[in-house]
């Protein structure tokens, strides 16, 4: 009872966000591009040379594997953060008042992140038949397939990241940004583990994904091709020839198997227990108790001398005017604060590094080190509750603003000075533009997804995905301003630098009475 | 120095009004702005402070409603705000100085005043993070007086702090008084009581009343009464009147009462209090 209690509450609060709904319109919006059109240059999923009949099963298939593989990172994102809402609010101090078990909670926000996930296979269930009918090359729907394949693949998958998101706010160093760079990492780790970017499928039972066993189901049929490897987004829908697929038969084993992975997510939930603080300890305290250690606090004596009444010196008027660079320097030195010392290390060891080896790949590669110093930008004054303070400062959009933008520039400058130096005296000018543009173009993209959201999730997904496709699609320079080596795309990504900014203003002038 | 408060309203998404028809000329002093919690009294801050565009009307500052003229002369405390828990409070008021336009020189004076003022010398290079309510509170306070503000906003500033300091916040706002404006939003009266020179009570999003403390006393002349009831009257008359205190005595439970006609024979009228007018105007 208690669990349903905390899912419903967690979950109501969730679903009564504007970004529950706008998750919803999002998932339609992809459900269409899960089955692209008969005559599309792409096709989501590939056997070899063949593509699937847009039939129930094949339909079921796509929409499967899409959950699987491509939901399953974007729910992490979508779920996490409500242990840490619960912190935030306090509601986790009263929580923790209360007789509700520390298992008893997590198990409550495993089971939200759940319904909440479950209320997008919802709709995909329903958007699967409308894609089918709406695509028309077989008219026949068979909802039993559908429904089966997109819940028995894309419930368990989506009960283990549910408890993933549980588990990570349950451990101090994955609270944060680096718990979304690190899951981003697990993700690939696991997809790579189940041979689905190679060629090999692996088997069944231990697989989380849920691909193995219907895919298995596939290569089983008469009419399949031998095996050849099966392809996430590729090929062509227009120019791929057609395999027929049939209805895939669920066993007792694959279904209990499947059931045990849905099992599996509230158990990796339940895991939370061990570092679970229970929301004893406020954020910030290891700092403080350290430095209490050295430095014993002040004694209530000292305390009571508390406004002790005295006249300020009064500011003469022309101390107080605008002074950009002021702010500029407060902006760095609010970017820097708080990075702990290896973190400044290894920032010079880049700057050697790209002084060494000014190679376009490691220049890419090195711009990850950042990334949870530049998301904090533009939501900062949200993240922090320190809105009311800003904005009622002078020009907090034409000064405070532009300021964020040149201090995110200057650390990315910093962070880039090797590889630029190093090009400057071999004289490569292509090379050093792009890496300039890149330069300006990084904390565009940060400040613009931080005002927009109000997160620095949004940047720090968007840049780990841009980041990771970028460094291995080697045919496609041009994905990375940093790797392109064509003078014509550095005007583009400029132009895009320029947009984003114009997104950021926007979006902070919402924000700001002027 | 003047800060006009032209006819606004705030009228939320779901149509209902925060605030309506709100009009007030402030000069230099204190104003208590008195009310019961959803009165209109965050929204009227948030306006004034420049955070929310009224839905109608304006605010002129010195004659100007430009918001960037006003917050430069603006210091402001939220009831809720955040800081960066990584800076230490000097760190956090280096930058919100920057942020106010302030020179380096000059808040490098103005922060060691500061800090002094609020006795946070001795944490002042601690992380805020580790902070409690209270030295938040403080470090609030501080930032709101960094710019010498003309006009200072401050609402329920004494929320975490102890009783000394309390007093101690008090005795500093009733200082900084003489040549500035400064609103002071709170429900508790004695705050009130204790630093205006005017109050305005408000209720509803309007404003019910604007006096000088005594003018509005004045007001509740006659309307205050005093009686000792037996235990088994008493649910009568809290039923029937508006009872501002109740005391336990030996020979029954003594009350304030609120009412315009006396509340029986026995009673006897008492000069009222800045909570009885509270209660008098808003209940």
């Amino acid at each position: 009872m208690q669990i349903i209690q905390i899912a419903k509450a967690d979950f109501l609060q969730r679903v009564r966000a504007p970004s529950f709904m706008i998750m919803l319109i999002l998932t339609a919006i992809l459900s269409t591009l899960f089955v692209p059109p008969l005559d599309a240059n792409y096709a989501v999923l590939t056997l070899g040379e063949h593509r699937l009949r847009y039939n129930s099963v094949g339909i079921g298939l796509m929409f499967a594997f899409t959950i699987s593989v491509l939901l399953s990172l974007f729910a992490f994102y979508i779920v996490r953060n409500t242990v840490q809402r619960d912190r935030q609010t306090r509601v986790g101090q009263i929580i923790a008042t209360t007789q509700t078990s520390t298992v008893t909670y997590l198990i409550g926000k495993w089971a939200s992140n759940l319904t909440l996930l479950s209320a997008n296979l919802a709709l995909m269930t329903i958007m699967a038949p409308i894609m089918q009918l709406l695509r028309a090359e077989v008219l026949t729907i068979n909802i039993v397939q559908l429904v089966l394949l997109i819940w028995l693949v894309g419930l368990p998958v989506m009960s283990l990241v549910a408890g993933v998101a549980v588990l990570f706010e349950t451990i101090p160093f994955l609270r944060g940004g680096f718990g979304n760079i690190a899951y981003f990492f697990v993700w690939t780790f696991s997809l790579a583990s189940l041979g689905l970017i190679g060629t090999d499928l692996g088997i069944s039972i231990y697989d989380p994904f849920g691909i193995a066993y219907p895919w298995f189901a596939v290569y089983a049929q008469p009419n399949a091709p031998s095996i050849q490897a099966l392809n996430l987004l590729g090929g062509s829908t227009r120019l791929m020839p057609v395999l027929d697929v049939y209805p895939i038969s669920w066993s007792l084993p694959a279904i209990i198997g499947r059931l045990s992975w849905m099992a599996a997510g509230a158990g990796v939930a339940v895991l939370g227990v061990i570092p679970f603080d229970r929301f004893a300890k406020p954020q910030g305290r290891k700092l403080v108790n350290l430095w209490e250690k050295l430095f014993p606090k002040q004694s209530a004596a000292s305390g009571a001398k508390a406004f002790e009444v005295s006249r300020l010196t009064p500011l003469a008027t022309d101390r107080v005017r605008s002074r950009f660079l002021s702010v500029i320097i407060a902006e760095l030195r609010l970017l820097i604060k708080g990075q702990p010392w290896w973190w400044l290390v290894g920032l010079g060891g880049i700057v050697i590094l790209g002084l060494l080896e000014p190679r376009p790949e490691l220049m890419v590669a090195v711009t990850i080190w950042p990334v949870l110093v530049w998301s904090a930008q533009g939501n900062r004054e949200k993240t922090h509750d320190t809105a009311a303070l800003i904005y009622t400062t002078p020009h907090p959009v034409v000064r405070q603003l532009p300021a964020t933008y040149l201090a995110g520039v200057i650390l990315t400058a910093v962070l880039m000075s090797g590889f630029m130096l190093q090009l400057t005296l071999s004289g490569a000018w292509l090379a050093l533009t792009s890496v300039l543009s890149g330069v300006l173009l990084i904390p565009a993209l940060a400040l613009a997804l931080g005002t927009i959201s109000g997160t620095a999730r949004l940047f720090e997904i968007s840049f780990l995905i841009w980041w990771y496709i970028a460094l291995n699609a080697s045919g496609f320079p041009a994905l990375h301003p940093m790797l392109t080596d064509s003078p014509a795309t550095i005007p583009v990504y400029l132009a895009v630098t320029a947009a984003l900014l114009m997104v950021a203003t926007l979006g902070r002038l919402r924000m700001v009475v002027q | 120095m003047e800060l006009n408060i032209e006819a606004i309203g705030k009228q939320y998404k779901r149509g209902t009004w925060s605030l309506r028809d709100f009009t007030l000329t402030l000069e230099p002093g204190v104003v208590g702005l008195l009310g019961p919690n959803g009165a209109g009294k965050s929204t009227l801050m948030n306006i004034v402070a420049t955070l929310l565009k009224p839905s109608e009307g304006r605010v002129l500052w010195n004659g100007s409603d430009d918001p960037n003229a006003l917050r430069r002369d603006l210091g402001y405390l939220p009831q809720h705000f955040g800081v960066y828990p990584n800076l230490s409070a000097i760190e956090f008021l280096q930058y919100m100085a920057a942020l106010k336009g302030i020179s380096a020189k000059a808040a490098k004076t103005r922060i060691a005043e500061l800090l002094h003022l609020v006795n946070l010398e001795d944490a002042a290079r601690r992380p805020i993070g580790g902070y409690s309510g209270g030295m938040r509170q403080r470090v609030g306070i501080a930032q709101a007086l960094l710019n010498d503000p003309k006009l200072l906003i401050v609402d329920e500033p004494t929320v975490g702090l102890d009783p000394a300091e309390r007093v101690r916040f008090r005795n500093l706002i009733a200082d900084l008084a003489t040549d500035r404006i400064i609103i002071l939003s709170t429900h508790i009266v004695s705050d009130v009581e204790a630093t205006a020179h005017t109050i305005a009570l408000i209720n509803k999003g309007h404003l019910l009343s604007y006096n000088t403390p005594d003018a509005l006393l004045a007001t509740m002349q006659g309307r205050v009464w005093d009686l000792t009831v037996t235990r088994d009257d008493l649910p009568y008359f809290k039923e029937q009147y508006l009872v501002s205190h109740m005391n336990q005595r030996p020979e029954g439970i003594q009350l304030r009462i609120v009412h315009d006609e006396a509340p029986a024979s026995h009673a006897q009228i008492t000069h009222p209090t800045l909570e009885d007018a509270f209660l008098g105007y808003t209940a």
